[in-house]
């Protein structure tokens, strides 16, 4: 059974486009550098720098702020930061998941079929991680969130992103942090930071050191708000990317 | 003469993990450079071979452990080429081409594109992987 493209999450910033898109792709590129030699009986080639451009095609539903082509319009050519993440399969945690950091949209195209539906696809570059769901979802009370297999151990770190889509009420200094472990039960786990938040938004943890294949979000703290809808991207250095 | 269906009978191996189970179109490449060496004494053109060159175009339903294994190698590519094996054929009457993996030797992942963009489907894959150097057949 292949997995339902309907199941995939669109975020750009805090804003969740799900609803209003209907399509992506993602393309991961590597240039390739022609290595030949003496002594090479066949063409040699080598891979150089990679690059990362997704593409998403949604419904115009309005020029306000929140409307999909709106914000998506103010991210055109922008050199403000903006992250846009693609979960693959919300059906389940530990599903894999794209973040384009840095992001900026550099191609929207209106498609205005005269007996069709008002539609737009847009073009994002940016710097791309690769990482699995710890999170996606509200959050009401505090504690450990679910267990997730990372393919392997890393050694080298990584990176978090904490997508807060919305805060029920007020929130300040809410946090949640990421531990591993080495067994799945948790028994000892590891700390590997904290990402503390009072508004939505985007937030971004850099990890260090050694990440264990076991790994889980810790909701420690709502900052006073009856909860939070956010989703936790954590892409390890060496194991997802 | 026998004819033989593709289905069981293409197998393709990346860095150790099989993925039949994610493909369902592989198209090989195998390129040899030609060379133009007409001469003023020439009757015709004339070309001779160059080395040849190879490259796999792939592409098939989409899961988690395809992800997993192609796109690690797309975001920071490998200094150490991947055993590429690619098959064709029954058991008996197979060619296999291996590539294995060194510093000249073997494949990577020069694109790769996860689509999802008909809603009522699922989420499938294109990729090519790139062949450097000439693999050992058997």
């Amino acid at each position: 059974m292949g997995v339902k493209a309907w199941r995939g999450r669109l975020l750009v910033d805090e804003f969740d486009f799900s609803l209003d898109t209907f399509g992506a792709s993602l393309e991961l590129a590597v240039e390739s550098e022609k290595s030949d030699n003496w002594q090479s009986e066949a063409g040699q080639l080598f891979p150089t720098e990679s690059g990362a451009m997704l593409t998403t095609t949604g419904y115009y539903t309005g020029p306000d702020a929140g409307d999909i082509y709106q914000e998506m319009k103010a991210r055109r050519g922008t050199e403000t930061p903006a992250w846009v993440a693609w979960l693959f399969d919300t059906s389940a945690l530990g599903n894999p998941a794209a973040v384009l950091d840095s992001a900026w949209a550099s191609n929207i195209v209106l498609d205005t079929p005269v007996k069709g539906l008002i539609k737009f696809n847009a073009k994002w570059e940016g710097v791309a991680y690769n990482g699995l769901t710890l999170l996606d979802g509200a959050v009401v009370a505090t504690g450990n969130g679910t267990v997730i297999t990372l393919p392997a151990a890393g050694s080298a770190g990584g990176m978090a992103f904490l997508l807060v889509r919305a805060i029920d009420g007020t929130a300040v200094d809410a946090q949640v942090s990421i531990e591993c472990d080495s067994v799945v039960g948790m028994s000892t786990p590891t700390d590997k930071g904290a990402i503390q938040f009072s508004a939505v938004g985007v937030y971004e943890l850099a990890l260090t050191g050694t990440i264990e294949e076991y790994v889980r979000v810790v909701i420690d703290d709502l900052g006073g708000a009856a909860g939070f809808t956010a989703a936790l991207v954590l892409c390890v250095d060496g194991v997802t990317q | 003469m026998s004819r033989t269906p593709a289905k069981e009978n293409v197998g393709l191996t990346y860095n150790g993990v099989d993925l039949r189970a994610h493909l369902n179109s592989v198209s090989m490449e195998d390129v040899v450079e030609v060379i133009e060496s007409m001469t003023f004494a020439s009757t015709a053109i004339e070309k001779g071979p160059g080395a040849p060159s190879f490259k796999i175009s792939v592409g098939g339903p989409w899961s988690k452990t395809l992800h997993q294994a192609i796109a690690p190698d797309t975001l920071n590519p490998p200094t150490t080429l991947r055993t590429l094996v690619y098959y064709i054929g029954p058991s008996g009457s197979r060619v296999t081409r291996t590539w294995t993996g060194s510093a000249t030797v073997g494949a990577f992942v020069s694109n790769y594109k996860p689509d999802a963009t008909d809603p009522k489907g699922d989420i499938v894959w294109t990729g090519t992987l790139e062949l450097s150097g000439l693999p050992v057949e058997s």
